[in-house]
């Protein structure tokens, strides 16, 4: 039986494995840590801005299984925070026991606490992963989701060091780069001062810890803005963040909070003291990362380049997504990359042509605009989401942008791609 | 480049160590020179032991004052030594695969030898060794000695065998090869292994390993290993019974054989060996223990963990 290895059990390699198996395909998932979901067990911003299209597009494509669970899952629906409108809020604390029970019920074989660390690489094929441990994983298409967070070398070097985030490198060990293994050199994001990495857009903050009148706030409306201390606020840290998104005024001048299950605070960290000065957070310690008043995970250093297939340049065999396939910002960017990857490595098992989404679909036009930046140093400097930012910009202006579920059909229609992702014609 | 291997030391108060101030680390890619994050190291990041240390190295081996309590005649030219010893080392020599350096106090380093911990107790180490060279001759009974430890790459292989619990376990030593298995036969009954022991005298015309393993049960097996007869034992053996791990202790040739059967037989056999390289500083540093191996890879055997595959 033909074989396809995921290698990252992130968002993008979960949609990976969920698109080759709904074809009949038998798919393993290779995963380091003892959850799914990676960074989306810390996450939980949804259907915001331009994501609320990108996420109907991937529906009507054919693949909706996992906004299902994300909807089910919201703690909040519809709400709105600077910037950003319509935003729906999953609960971190609920979502991944339930992605990984529609994965094992689709039949994909999980190999969770199983780090790849190398490949058996012939004729510009990769023929097999080699775990930690030894094992040998043998398939005839691979999906690299490995993500470009860490490890705690590149959090040292290019951050303020491991913050202890969800990842757990010092448990599980560090990420490695299998596009790298197998020869292909990664591309690295860089700074706005043009220093390799970015931080984590944002922090959590343990629910508990924080005042009633916070708590209450937060349960009702899922947004709480705190004002900063004059003399407290940074604007300069935002330049340093992933979220570009989210790089603006308000968030220098207010503590943000969404309630995803715990108080996501949308900055990428904040001294503990300092926050503490805040009232309704005179006690509040952090969730994830652990040292969240020092510093976070930084990311981008790891990019492998692609076609806007998602094939990886270079290596016949191999496919990528997530943010291993670009700057992205998100779980709906990995969501929506993922589930091309794993629904081309399919055809590319078949021998069929690769599906290449058009750029009238926002999908489609993410892709490759990013792709085409990545190639100039200024847009390595850029994230690329559907949130907010460049692109979202860009959508605007493109007329991609709509929260018209019939519209967004007729698009997904006029393109005949409604259900492609259920084809290989 | 050359691949990033894991070491032996990683994760030990010793690392990080001088191979990191000349960008020559065996594990971490920053610290040979790299920009970005390449290693497989599970565990605490080498690079920040390095930045929180400042990159100050104050956790160098040191030497230890011992002294020669007793020498025994074992045969031909093979001694047993007690040495008094700190106890704080005595420690730290607790585990499979440990090694010191001794020489006379009134030696200089030059004659620093590496010798397997045989077996200890609170307040001495036993060392077998065979009284052939300049470092060796001349060792004596109430000699003090300079002691530098610990280190523990006496055993070439990937896991961690002090963790192995109720496995099946081969053990096949050969001669000298006997001064290096009695602490891992130790350790590993007591963790509920099933463990043979092939036991051959070699040249040393002695079975001296057995008379210390007093309240150790298990099945010992005399073969002349490099007959055609011992080799066959052997193999009826490894194909009639589950064998998780094999350890070979004894000259190269002993190592080679063992391959060979594994190869025939069960490649997923766990394999350690004895580590017979030339090791003169224990640190990665002089070079004395460096093999290349079919990728090229010129890998420092002191202190690289690696499969004795690539080196056999």
């Amino acid at each position: 039986m033909n074989r396809i290895v995921v290698i990252g059990g992130g968002w993008a390699g979960c949609a990976a494995s969920i698109a080759a198996i709904k074809l009949g395909i038998e798919v393993v998932l290779i995963e380091k840590t003892d959850m799914l979901l990676g960074l989306g067990n810390v996450g939980g911003i949804m259907r915001n801005n331009g994501r609320f299209t990108a996420a109907e597009e991937n529906i009507l494509l054919g693949r909706g299984e996992l906004f299902n669970i994300t909807d089910k899952f919201s703690l909040h629906k519809n709400i709105d925070f600077p910037g950003h409108k319509h935003a729906y809020l999953y609960d971190v604390t609920k979502i991944e026991p339930a992605v990984r029970e529609l994965l094992l019920s689709l039949g994909v074989i999980l190999k969770l606490q199983k780090r790849a660390v190398d490949v058996v690489k012939e004729d510009g094929y990769i023929r097999a992963i080699i775990l930690n441990d030894g094992e040998t994983i043998y398939g005839d298409v691979f999906v690299e989701t490995t993500g470009s967070t860490g490890p705690m070398g590149n959090c040292l070097k290019y951050g303020n060091g491991c913050a202890m985030c969800i990842l757990r490198c010092p448990t599980f060990g560090p990420r490695v780069s299998i596009s790298q293994k197998a020869g292909v050199t990664d591309i690295v994001g860089m700074k706005k001062d043009g220093s390799y990495g970015a931080f984590s857009g944002s922090c959590k903050l343990n629910k508990d810890s924080l005042s009633n009148e916070v708590i209450n706030e937060l349960e009702k409306e899922g947004v709480v803005l705190l004002p900063v201390p004059k003399d407290d606020i940074q604007r300069d840290k935002l330049s340093k963040k992933v979220c570009q998104q989210y790089a603006i005024d308000e968030y220098a001048e207010n503590i943000i909070l969404l309630d995803t299950g715990h108080a996501k605070m949308m900055t990428s960290f904040y001294p503990l003291e300092k926050l503490r000065k805040i009232k309704g957070l005179e006690n509040a310690r952090y969730e994830d990362p652990y040292s969240g008043g020092i510093g976070n995970s930084v990311r981008y250093l790891s990019i492998a380049p692609r076609e806007d297939t998602m094939k990886v340049k270079g290596i016949k065999n191999l496919f990528c997504a997530g943010e291993k396939s670009g700057l992205f910002v998100g779980h709906t960017e990995a969501i929506v990359t993922g589930t091309l990857a794993g629904y081309n490595s399919v055809r590319h098992v078949y021998g069929k042509e690769l599906l290449k989404l058009p750029t009238d679909l926002a999908i489609g036009d993410l892709i490759s605009y990013t792709n085409k930046k990545m190639n100039t140093e200024e847009g390595l400097k850029d994230r690329y989401t559907f949130a907010g930012s460049t692109y979202f910009n860009r959508m605007l202006d493109k007329g991609l942008y709509s929260t018209d579920l019939h519209e967004i059909r007729n698009r997904v229609e006029d393109l005949n791609l409604l259900n492609i992702y259920n084809k290989i014609e | 480049m050359l691949k990033l291997y894991k070491c032996i030391d990683s994760g030990s108060e010793y690392c990080t160590c001088s191979l990191s101030d000349t960008k020559d680390c065996i594990s971490c890619s920053h610290l040979r020179g790299d920009d970005l994050c390449d290693c497989t190291w599970n565990g605490v990041c080498i690079l920040y032991e390095y930045i929180m240390k400042n990159g100050s190295q104050n956790n160098y081996r040191r030497d230890y004052k011992g002294q020669i309590v007793d020498k025994k005649f074992i045969s031909n030219e093979l001694y047993l030594l007690k040495i008094k010893l700190d106890n704080k080392l005595i420690r730290k020599l607790d585990t499979i695969g440990s090694y010191v350096f001794i020489r006379k106090d009134c030696n200089s380093s030059y004659y620093n030898t590496p010798m397997s911990i045989f077996d200890l107790d609170e307040h001495h180490i036993y060392i077998v060794y065979q009284e052939i060279g300049p470092k060796t001759k001349k060792i004596n009974k109430g000699d003090t000695l300079i002691i530098k430890g610990p280190y523990w790459g006496g055993l070439i292989g990937t896991s961690d065998l002090s963790k192995k619990e109720n496995c099946s376990i081969v053990i096949v030593a050969r001669g000298i090869g006997q001064s290096s298995i009695l602490l891992p036969i130790k350790k590993l009954y007591l963790k509920g292994n099933n463990i043979v022991l092939f036991l051959d005298q070699g040249k040393t015309s002695s079975l001296y390993c057995l008379d210390f393993m007093k309240g150790v049960n298990i099945k010992t097996i005399l073969i002349d290993s490099l007959s055609n007869e011992g080799e066959k034992t052997l193999k009826n053996y490894i194909k009639g019974n589950p064998v998780d791990v094999l350890i070979s202790a004894g000259a190269d040739m002993v190592h080679r054989q063992m391959k060979t059967i594994i190869e025939t037989i069960d490649k997923s056999i766990e394999w350690f060996v004895s580590n017979n390289s030339i090791i003169c500083c224990g640190e990665g540093v002089c070079g004395a223990c460096l093999k290349k191996i079919e990728n090229g890879d010129r890998i420092k055997l002191c202190k690289t963990i690696i499969d004795p595959r690539n080196i056999y």
